[in-house]
């Protein structure tokens, strides 16, 4: 940096240092600075002193009032406003109150989706899993039919903890016949091998090896 | 002096968080008043310095606050003070206005070094002999030379002055480095000294500093 870019420098940085201090945006440490530099060179205690007159005088700035019918005519337009949203908010309670009422009505008809054991059974589902003697296939067993709704009976509600019982997991060998057909197998053997539980999209049709799931049971208890 | 049927003694005890929440949440239109009692004067002042035309400045100021009712539910948050988002929205629309005019300024006038941008702004309506009066009494040579400053510098005297605010704030309202809204301050306050030496007839010698 050449000496006259230096100095040039310099001054711009001492006359952003008296702006700041006659505007109060030093830090205390840079107070101290410009006040030694004050103390040192009078041009410097000058061109404050300059600044702070000139500041002062702009306290003398008059503050104008706007006409008073501007002020009314603003005032009216609250008051409209004011009015107009007071006609709003009841629609948009009334809407809020049938969207709330929508919502307990769908929770609460959920709270009686609650079959009882008795009546599962009494619909041809099975209640309780049994390791079964040979491999089945899937198409021997029993499945969720239509005209078996009509025989399940809405329990009343019921307490609904949740169950798992980590000692008892149902293991399942899931292999495929020779015609793609799926077996489950249930028994001891079959389940021998069972290692860790596979992601769904790792199952393929045709594997020469059983692929084994894990399942944890809940129950509702009553 | 606005009047509003209220009990104006309560109203003035609250702050403006709370007036402002009366007026949003219970449809208080006297909390709204307080409100504009309270901060109506150093916005039009402001308005006014800016475009130092009473009708525009009656416009601009309506304009304010029409905006101020009707968008207070959308985009003011509560987080930061309601006069500040209230000067926000004031000083848009005085440089909205200001760039609007300045698209019709004629070539021409660019030329004379008496030009007075704001001179060539007539009102569509005569004012009132008396509002002239009291306009002029308001309008010291204080303001006159305040007028006469460049835009910019203007502008960062006024929003220090009227709404005190830190340079920071200006420097963030006017898109510039705190650093630029310091040096448009220092060379307002620097003209403004000269108007008023001039003024007075007094010349000062400023040492150079060498």
């Amino acid at each position: 940096m050449t000496r006259k870019t230096e100095k040039n420098t310099n001054m711009q940085n001492v006359d952003e240092l008296c702006i700041k201090y006659v505007l109060n945006e030093l830090d205390p440490s840079e107070r101290l600075l410009v006040e030694k530099a004050m103390r040192d060179d009078e041009n410097v205690l000058i061109e404050i002193e300059s600044l702070r007159c000139t500041l002062r005088k702009l306290d003398q700035l008059p503050e104008v009032s706007p006409p008073e019918a501007i002020s009314a005519t603003i005032l009216e337009k609250a008051r409209q406003h004011a009015e107009a949203q007071k006609r709003v908010w009841p629609v948009r309670l009334a809407w809020g109150g049938l969207a709330a009422a929508a919502i307990v009505l769908l929770v609460f008809g959920a709270q009686f989706i609650n079959y009882p054991e008795s009546d599962l059974h009494q619909a041809g589902f099975a209640t309780e899993i049994t390791p079964m003697e040979n491999a089945e296939t899937i198409s021997d067993q029993p499945v969720l039919q239509a005209s078996n709704l009509n025989q399940m009976q809405v329990a009343p509600l019921a307490k609904t903890d949740p169950w798992i019982d980590k000692q008892n997991i149902l293991r399942i060998n899931i292999s495929y016949g020779p015609n793609g057909e799926v077996i489950l197998g249930t028994d001891a053997a079959s389940t021998a091998n069972a290692g860790m539980l596979r992601p769904v999209e790792q199952q393929q049709m045709n594997t020469s090896y059983p692929v084994m799931r894990d399942i944890q049971l809940t129950r509702t208890q009553r | 002096m606005l009047s509003f049927n209220s009990s104006n003694q309560t109203y003035s005890n609250l702050d403006d968080h709370e007036l402002v929440r009366l007026f949003r949440r219970e449809n208080d239109q006297n909390a709204f008043g307080e409100l504009l009692n309270r901060h109506q004067n150093k916005i039009y002042s402001y308005i006014y310095s800016m475009v130092t035309n009473q009708e525009v400045a009656n416009d601009i100021f309506q304009d304010t606050f029409t905006k101020v009712i009707t968008k207070m539910d959308d985009t003011y948050n509560e987080q930061g003070k309601w006069i500040a988002w209230v000067m926000r929205i004031a000083h848009n629309a005085t440089i909205d206005h200001i760039r609007k005019q300045k698209r019709f300024v004629d070539v021409n006038s660019k030329d004379d070094a008496d030009y007075d941008f704001y001179d060539r702004i007539e009102d569509t309506d005569t004012p009132d002999a008396q509002d002239n009066m009291e306009f002029d009494e308001a309008k010291t040579s204080l303001m006159k030379h305040i007028d006469s400053l460049p835009k910019e510098q203007r502008e960062v005297v006024m929003l220090r002055h009227y709404y005190e605010m830190s340079f920071k704030e200006i420097a963030e309202l006017t898109n510039v480095s705190i650093n630029t809204a310091l040096g448009r301050m220092r060379y307002a306050l620097i003209n403004l000294r000269k108007m008023f030496d001039k003024e007075n007839g007094k010349e000062y010698q400023y040492a150079e500093r060498g």
